[in-house]
């Protein structure tokens, strides 16, 4: 019995083996890296979103000053009636 | 880390810095309620940039040669430090720039912003779709796996018939009768050098002719008070926000759906079954399906070929042919054609997709 199990994983794992060889891995494959990856992923959006926002502060505050100055030369142009 | 040296350097022999600034200070966009389809035009630049970049690093590493290609781009894929995600993100910014090419060339068309005097605008703008879809095929061909294979195969059988000029482009395409590794070599060409060197200059010319002629407003707006904001700083900080998204995006399907490598493409092989083009060739591959081997006694597949060609044909001649909206009249009957156009696009796509 002892025999037959050995032969049956012999032959499982050289079967097994050039199908493995043929799947190529388009991820690195440990555990480890992936979970890096993934980690690195949600970094990675986190960093973008606050960049966006910061990026929306600073046209809005641009908006603002943009607004004042029209406003400032409206009010300082010669009316023309 | 202002640098006052070397600029004073730069600005003591070159003193353009004042005159850039003036046309910055100059340069306005108008602003309405269709504006943000504009933005799809940047985003296709952004893109652009993400390609050359990362295609630049995947040179670096590939071997054009049919029996190292495949190996080659396995090596990149599962040895090299991030070469799976510079040849994921390589993938989807090709994808993602002919999606948004496709929205950019729609868009323009409803909006009907090719009318006078923006008709080279729209034809450069074709142009540049023609040249990033051979891109998408050239590039395809290079993992040189049996669908990529079996997908140029069809391709370039389909370019060879054309009438007249067909069995000629066949041939040059192939760089033989027979999809071989010479087609390798040559499509290796295309991709890195000529497609590369062609998209710099139209996109140079594009660009040049959106600043000579400004950003249109669409007829429905003219009516309208437009008000116009400047495009620096305003509109280039509106253009980050949404790159940084689209690199967001991009950056997110390359790391969670890799592209995958089939086997190494064996000439002598039949086809794979069920085997499809990439997603913007779906429609042709579709309208091919819906004729007969003969019609009228005449090869089917040439009779597709070249009313496919004339649909083209048509679609790239159209500001020529719509002459009320170069007038500023409205023009619905060329609404309609832009609208069947896309829908055509969509449904062929999808049924080519599903089936």
């Amino acid at each position: 019995m002892k025999r037959l199990l050995s032969q049956m994983a012999t032959f499982l794992f050289t079967a097994a083996g050039p199908a493995a060889a043929e799947e190529i891995s388009l991820l690195p494959a440990s555990a480890y890296d992936r979970s890096a990856i993934y980690i690195d992923l949600a970094l990675f959006w986190i960093a973008t979103i606050v960049l966006i926002v910061l990026i929306r502060l600073k046209l809005r505050e641009i908006e603002r000053v943009q607004s004042m100055e029209r406003k400032e030369d409206g009010e300082t142009a010669p009316l023309l009636d | 880390m202002s640098f006052p040296r070397l600029k004073g350097w730069v600005s003591d022999r070159y003193d353009v810095a004042d005159e850039m600034r003036e046309i910055a200070r100059h340069k306005l966009v108008p602003v309405h309620g269709r504006e943000i389809w504009y933005y799809t035009g940047g985003i296709v630049l952004f893109l652009f940039v993400i390609q050359f970049i990362t295609g630049i690093a995947l040179a670096f590493y590939y071997v054009p040669y049919f029996e190292k290609a495949h190996e080659s781009v396995i090596e990149i894929v599962t040895k090299l430090n991030m070469g799976w995600f510079f040849r994921s993100l390589h993938h989807w910014g090709a994808q993602a720039a002919i999606f948004v090419m496709f929205v950019h060339v729609f868009a323009t068309l409803l909006l009907k912003s090719y009318r006078k005097p923006r008709e080279l605008l729209w034809v450069s703008g074709l142009c540049l779709l023609g040249i990033s879809i051979f891109f998408g095929l050239s590039g395809y061909f290079l993992l040189w796996d049996e669908r990529a294979f079996a997908a140029v195969r069809v391709a370039t059988g389909g370019a060879g018939n054309l009438p007249v000029f067909g069995g000629w482009i066949k041939a040059f395409l192939r760089g033989g009768i027979d999809v071989t590794g010479e087609t390798l070599t040559r499509f290796y060409a295309f991709h890195v050098c000529l497609l590369p060197l062609l998209a710099l200059a139209v996109i140079c010319f594009h660009l040049l002719l959106v600043q000579f002629h400004g950003m249109s407003v669409p007829l429905s707006q003219q009516k309208k008070i437009v008000k116009q904001v400047p495009f620096f700083p305003n509109i280039l900080y509106r253009d980050f926000m949404i790159w940084l998204f689209v690199l967001a995006v991009v950056v997110t399907l390359a790391t969670l759906l890799p592209p995958e490598i089939a086997k190494k493409a064996d000439p002598l092989a039949p086809p794979p079954e069920g085997v499809k083009p990439e997603w913007y060739f779906l429609f042709l591959f579709q309208t091919l399906k819906l004729f007969p081997g003969t019609l009228a006694g005449m090869n089917g597949e040439t009779i597709a070929i070249v009313l496919i060609s004339l649909a083209i044909l048509f679609f790239f001649l159209l500001p020529f042919f719509d002459r009320k909206s170069g007038l500023g009249e409205r023009s619905p009957l060329f609404t309609a054609i832009g609208i069947a156009y896309l829908i055509y696009f969509i449904v062929m796509t999808i049924v080519g997709y599903v089936t």
